[in-house]
């Protein structure tokens, strides 16, 4: 769950929006755009926790899964028309998305095998009681 | 945390019209002047926070105040309060799209911390439960192992006291065995005895009935010889009988005959009659009837006159129904004179039939 470059990322932050600011005054104005800013790191961590959210959570939560790769795919457009910090917001919203299925897919699924096997403990404490 | 960063957000609120009037003191608020005046003049109010904002802080403290997070997913949790401290700064700032990108970044996180702390509390939980599942089991089957060693102990038991019972049965059959056999026994004995007290008794009651009907007899015995002793004597006593040592002699005297006849006189028949009762009364006796004369005469002529007497008197004693064979006659002439023949009332006396009565079933001996 922990990533450095996730941390690198988060540690760098006040000085990527500082720079992002700078762009923004330095460069918006002129209306260009450089793929320096392109948010690659977030672009490959989103992709790469949608892969994982993709697999077997799919089915416990589906509607975060499916937003995720919605967003993911709008990362990709914004990357494409080279809105970065659009696709780098969309990147990370993706990301904490696929995050939040795959936990509530385990977080289901624990309960559902707690429930079986609270259910198989009933059973066989059942069974012990009509035995004696 | 949520308090702080609500108090930070309300300070940075009420701050915020200071740091405007107030040139040039540090960054961020050149930062913000700068982004203001660049990006557009009607661009941010950032006096109220936006829905995702609010959301944000609520899911945030929801999951800071969730003991599963905290125990769980701290980690998360820390990017999500990350999060809403970015949503916040942008918030002051007035930058709208990142208080909406940080509020979202920052609810999502705080829903993860909160899925990710249930499940690792549900596994926990699971882990915890498959522990008792298995001391369940592991008590089960010590229960079954109990309860099958307790069967059988029981059924041990049960043998143990089938046993003893067996046992206890077969010893009281053997006592009863051997009561019975000594009950048989002692009716066996009880029998015998009965049988031999009861030909004892009856051999008793034999020998005493037979005791009683000899005493009875001898009794009867008794009483008869005393009446026949009595009665005898009495009899003897009318005939005028006298003992001798050949028996009782009744003598006849002359009186009953004539002088010189053999014939009875009628007077002496009750004298006779007198005989002839005793004789039947006494039939185990015999009589030896004897004639006598006195010396007058031939010692032939005497013989043959005393015989004739004698005669005389059997055939009187024959008429009154005595048999013959009882009596014997004898004529003994003078031989054997009771007086000296000097005189007329001697030679009288001399002059007589003598009757010997024999003892009984005995004949009478012959003078010599």
């Amino acid at each position: 769950m922990h990533n450095p470059e996730t941390d690198n990322l988060t540690a760098a932050r006040p000085f990527i929006t500082l720079a992002v600011i700078t762009a923004l005054a330095v460069l918006i104005l002129p209306g260009c755009a450089s793929t320096e800013n392109m948010p690659r790191e977030e672009m490959a961590v989103a992709r790469a926790a949608v892969d994982r959210a993709s697999g077997p959570a799919a089915a416990e939560a589906p509607i975060e899964v499916s937003l995720a790769r919605e967003k993911l795919e709008r990362a990709n457009a914004a990357v494409a028309r080279k809105d970065y910090d659009g696709a780098r917001r969309l990147a990370e919203q993706a990301e904490v998305d696929s995050n939040l299925a795959e936990a509530k897919s385990h977080s289901v699924r624990a309960d559902r095998a707690l429930g079986e096997v609270r259910e198989g403990i009933r059973q066989l404490r059942e069974a012990i009681d009509r035995r004696q | 945390m949520n308090k702080k960063t609500l108090l930070s957000f309300k300070s940075g609120l009420s701050l915020k019209p200071a740091f405007a009037h107030s040139p040039g003191i540090s960054i961020k608020p050149v930062l913000s002047i700068i982004v203001a005046a660049l990006v557009a003049a009607g661009c941010a109010s950032t006096s109220s926070p936006p829905p995702a904002l609010l959301d944000a802080r609520t899911n945030v403290s929801a999951a800071s105040s969730n003991p599963n997070v905290l125990t769980n997913a701290p980690l998360e949790l820390k990017r999500a309060s990350d999060s809403l401290a970015r949503a916040e700064q942008s918030q002051i700032k007035g930058e709208e799209i990142d208080v909406n990108h940080h509020s979202y970044l920052a609810s999502q996180r705080a829903r993860t911390a909160i899925a990710a702390g249930n499940a690792k509390a549900a596994e926990d939980q699971i882990k915890s439960a498959e522990a008792d599942r298995e001391r369940a089991r592991a008590d089960a089957s010590a229960r079954d192992a109990q309860r099958a060693q307790a069967a059988a102990s029981s059924a041990r038991a049960d043998a143990r006291d089938a046993r003893s019972d067996a046992n206890f049965q077969r010893d009281q059959a053997a006592v009863a065995q051997a009561q019975t056999a000594d009950a048989q026994q002692r009716a066996q004995s009880a029998q015998r005895d009965a049988a031999n007290s009861a030909s004892d008794a009856a051999a008793a009651q034999a020998l005493a009935a037979n005791a009683q009907s000899q005493a009875n007899a001898a009794q009867s015995q008794a009483a008869a010889s005393d009446a026949y002793a009595a009665s005898l004597s009495r009899q003897l006593v009318v005939l005028e009988a006298l003992k001798t040592e050949r028996g009782m002699v009744i003598t006849l005297g002359d009186v009953l005959f004539e002088f010189n006849r053999a014939e009875v006189k009628p007077t002496s028949r009750a004298r006779m009659s007198q005989l002839a009762d005793f004789m039947k009364q006494y039939p185990d006796r015999r009589v030896s009837i004897e004639g006598h004369t006195d010396s007058i005469g031939s010692v032939a002529a005497n013989s043959e006159l005393s015989q004739r007497r004698a005669d005389a008197v059997k055939s009187q004693l024959v008429g009154m129904g005595i048999s013959g064979d009882r009596i014997a006659t004898v004529g003994y002439g003078k031989e054997f004179p009771v007086a000296a023949n000097n005189t007329d009332t001697n030679r009288a006396i001399n002059r007589r039939v003598e009757v010997v009565i024999s003892e009984p079933g005995k004949t009478v001996r012959s003078r010599v």
